[in-house]
């Protein structure tokens, strides 16, 4: 009896471990190579491989198993191969493996290679003839992606070594000064040049809106939290969106912001004044938040929202963040792209344009009449 | 054209033949020159980072560096040469020169790619190479962009971008496939007749298997995958020289080959924050295999009697920390907000994240299915049929799995929010165990195709 348990055993085993590199190796393969031969050829491949190490480990009963009397089917061709196998000496076995091995191996990264040799076939002249330079701004872009063609034009000939101006994405900083052969590592907020942007990205517009994250009674206390994916110069203000008529009488919300959920640093406190049957509450910040949200990936912001005399807050249905992408109010722009409908930009701080002329700084007034491409209006 | 090849060229001198000539120069061990030019680049890197937190300007430590090297070679100038026969006398085989074939092919591949269609985004160009310009530009060490992460690559990227006279960064990323070159070729160490065609396509089809543009797109977990590939290497080398027919025997073994291991193991902690976790994994696992494979009554006498590179090791995993703590770095907030020490504890809060941690494991393994899968079952197949490199493989697979859990530690803990920690960086962290597959494959096939089975071991120099 014991034998039929294990060789029953034995086999569904096997059968199991199959049935994983089948469904394994045929997701894998068709999501990565999506070559049928392969896929199929590493099914076959690799269940030889499995009875051969399987073979390996056969258990002693298995082969008591063979002398009884078995008549059920499916044990059969086991019993076949495993006699096959107990004919067949250990070094041949390894053999075997070692040839599969090898031909699961050299099929696999087949497709690769050959991905591989033809990418490099087709580049290998334009990695031998073409330039750095044209390869940075084919790659990198002129004014959309990093903005390298626009950034050449704009950063190369300013007069101070070290410094390279604040660049600005409709996303994301992406660090252009590190594509530069030069030594420019100082981010100078003087001059400002704006990559791929729309109007919108110069104006007020909605940032997102926060999600309820708690809510307190004792003391009354809203917790909400958003996130700005892109980057953000200013926040504005916000619009507080209540469910039904607030409040009978006018009350004072003490909105508060915070850095991260983890660090609680405060970055933002507000009064806002909730009047009689009021729906809805735009403010805005009389103090503008600078440098609102950079490079912050996907860190939350927390903005809590408390009364100040502890009476029950009214039911706020949403929050809503508002706030500028680039803030150019300061600056005075000098440069437009005009070949990609003035999408990139680049703009002197208006403080700093005064210095020049105040000094007579020619270095800067010829680097501004190099550069300049519509009229200073400041 | 010219000025492209006068380039390469110039970048051949740091790239592949300074951390030749050192690592040839550095010892008398007999070592393979996959090994030493791995030597000799961390020996250079080390060199660069120290000099560079000592404030000494790059001009001069650089010259300083070529200048050490060149005495070197003059003092070992016999050894050089007896080396410089060896290897002409192994080229005179055609089958070498496949090897080389399969070098120059990975490194022509990664250069192409590199100047034409470069990757490069996210934390490569806010870290890494952010780093490696202001180093380039003659930042001192304390004003570097987040400070914290160590800088051996981007360092090392700078001193090969000056033989060129100029800062270029896609420069320094050819550092990749040519560390990735040597890595793959120093698993050849491992098999005993090297002119055989199963070993060229074991070698060849491992190589392009892993082969992907995280070798040479800015960031730094390929690069602690490769030295982690090739401390264990080392490691794994020394074990296979301990054993002789009565067993476990480390005092036959070639010591010389532990302390490489442990310098590797250790260089791990300048590449990345986590390389220091992945070289305290590699070397407690040593020292456990080492302790576990001793005479129950002489475990303390080896512990006593080899004390030195466990201090070598405490020494390198301390110097980065040491260096961070005298220039005033906060070192419980050396991964930013996401991480700290007391975030560390927070673990058990977690729990329940556990079943998306487990799927994303599950994810990454398919996408190296074949490798895996080949790896587990010839594993299967050594315990039963290979027993001298049982223990072998043991220790192998305790570092990955070892590894597996520190993975999923850090996304139990992590402050930051699951799903993008995941997206942005689970991958990244995976790879960095992958030269596991490699070296096990190549360990077992190396063994299967000795008609004796046993492992090989390199006759005594």
């Amino acid at each position: 009896m014991m034998k039929w348990v294990y060789g029953s055993l034995y086999l569904f085993i096997l059968g199991i471990l199959w049935a994983v590199l089948f469904v394994g190796f045929n997701r894998a393969q068709v999501e990565k190579i999506d070559c049928k031969i392969i896929c199929n050829v590493n099914i076959i491949g690799l269940t030889i491989l499995l009875v051969l190490i399987l073979g390996v480990f056969k258990p002693h009963s298995i082969n008591s198993l063979y002398s009884s009397t078995a008549k059920a089917e499916t044990l059969s061709s086991a019993k076949n191969f495993l006699t096959i196998n107990n004919l067949i000496d250990t070094g041949f076995l390894h053999r075997v493996i070692v040839v599969d091995v090898v031909v699961i191996l050299l099929l696999n990264s087949l497709s690769p290679f050959y991905i591989l040799v033809q990418k490099t076939r087709k580049n290998a002249g334009i990695f031998l003839f073409g330039s750095t330079e044209a390869m940075k701004l084919k790659n990198f872009g002129d004014c959309g992606n990093i903005g390298y063609g626009y950034l050449e034009k704009i950063v190369s000939p300013i007069p101070e070594p070290a410094i390279f101006p604040t660049v600005r994405y409709r996303n994301y900083n992406r660090f252009p000064h590190i594509l530069f052969a030069d030594s420019r590592t100082q981010y100078d907020e003087r001059l400002l040049v704006g990559i791929g942007l729309d109007e919108n990205a110069t104006q007020e517009v909605e940032i997102t809106q926060a999600q309820l994250k708690s809510a307190e009674s004792n003391p009354p206390r809203l917790t909400w939290t958003f996130r700005t994916g892109d980057d953000y110069d200013l926040l504005t203000g916000m619009v507080i969106n209540f469910e039904s008529d607030p409040t009978p009488q006018l009350q004072t919300l003490l909105v508060t912001l915070y850095e991260s959920p983890v660090n609680f640093v405060v970055i933002g406190q507000w009064d806002v004044a909730v009047s009689e049957r009021q729906r809805s509450i735009i403010y805005s910040n009389k103090d503008l938040i600078r440098n609102f949200s950079h490079n912050r990936g996907a860190t939350d912001f927390i903005l809590k929202i408390e009364s100040t005399d502890n009476a029950p807050l009214p039911n706020i249905n949403s929050v809503i963040l508002l706030g500028v992408k680039v803030d150019i109010s300061d600056y005075t722009v000098f440069n437009r792209d005009l070949e990609h409908g003035g999408r990139c930009f680049a703009a002197i701080k208006n403080s700093f344009l005064n210095e020049i002329d105040m000094n007579n700084d020619v270095k800067w007034q010829e680097y501004l009449n190099e550069v300049s491409n519509v009229s200073p209006d400041h | 054209m010219l000025a492209q090849i006068i380039n390469l060229l110039a970048l051949s001198i740091p790239l592949i033949l300074l951390p030749i000539l050192l690592g040839t120069g550095i010892t008398k061990h007999r070592l393979d020159l996959s090994t030493r030019w791995w030597l000799g680049f961390l020996l250079i890197s080390l060199a660069l980072i120290i000099f560079h937190a000592l404030s000494i300007p790059p001009t001069v430590y650089s010259l300083l560096i070529i200048m050490i090297i060149l005495v070197l070679l003059f003092w070992q100038r016999e050894m050089l040469v007896l080396e410089l026969l060896k290897t002409s006398k192994i080229l005179t085989n055609p089958i070498s020169w496949v090897w080389v074939i399969i070098a120059l092919f990975i490194i022509v591949v990664g250069l192409v790619e590199i100047k034409t269609y470069p990757v490069i985004s996210g934390d490569a160009l806010s870290i890494w190479l952010n780093k490696a310009k202001s180093i380039y530009a003659g930042k001192s060490f304390w004003t570097l962009a987040i400070v914290q992460y160590p800088s051996l690559g981007p360092i090392f990227w700078t001193f090969a971008m000056r033989f060129t006279g100029g800062y270029e960064p896609i420069y320094g990323l050819y550092l990749g496939p040519i560390a990735y070159s040597f890595w793959i070729l120093a698993h050849l160490s491992l098999f005993e007749q090297k002119n055989n065609w199963v070993i060229v396509a074991i070698i060849f089809s491992t190589a392009i298997l892993f082969y992907d543009s995280t070798v040479y797109n800015g960031y730094q977990d390929k690069l602690v995958m490769m030295c982690a590939g090739m401390a264990v290497l080392t490691y794994v080398r020394y074990f296979l020289y301990s054993i002789d027919s009565s067993g476990w025997n480390f005092h036959n073994g070639r010591f010389d080959l532990f302390w490489l291991g442990t310098f590797l193991a250790g260089m791990l902690s300048f590449i990345k924050t986590e390389g220091a976790i992945m070289g305290l994994i590699i070397f407690s696992s040593t020292l456990f295999v080492v302790a576990c494979s001793y005479p129950k009554g002489k475990r303390y006498e080896f512990f006593k009697t080899n004390y030195p590179p466990i201090i070598f090791f405490l020494a390198l995993l301390s110097t980065w920390p040491l260096i961070l703590y005298f220039g005033n770095v906060d070192l419980s907030k050396i991964q930013g907000d996401n991480f700290s020490l007391q975030s560390g504890f927070d673990f058990f809060k977690n729990l329940d994240r556990l079943p998306i941690i487990a799927l994303r494991h599950l994810e990454y393994y398919h996408g190296i299915f074949p490798a895996l899968t080949i790896s587990i079952l010839l594993t299967l197949l050594a315990f039963r049929s290979l027993p001298k490199i049982r223990i072998i493989l043991s220790y192998v697979w305790l570092i990955w799995l070892a590894h597996l859990v520190f993975i999923t530690l850090i996304f139990l803990v992590t402050r930051a929010p699951l799903i993008w920690h995941l997206d942005t960086a689970f991958n990244r962290l995976s790879s960095q165990h992958d030269f596991v597959y490699p070296l096990i494959i190549s360990l077992i096939i190396s063994c299967l195709l000795r008609k004796d089975h046993v492992p090989f071991i390199e006759n005594s120099p």
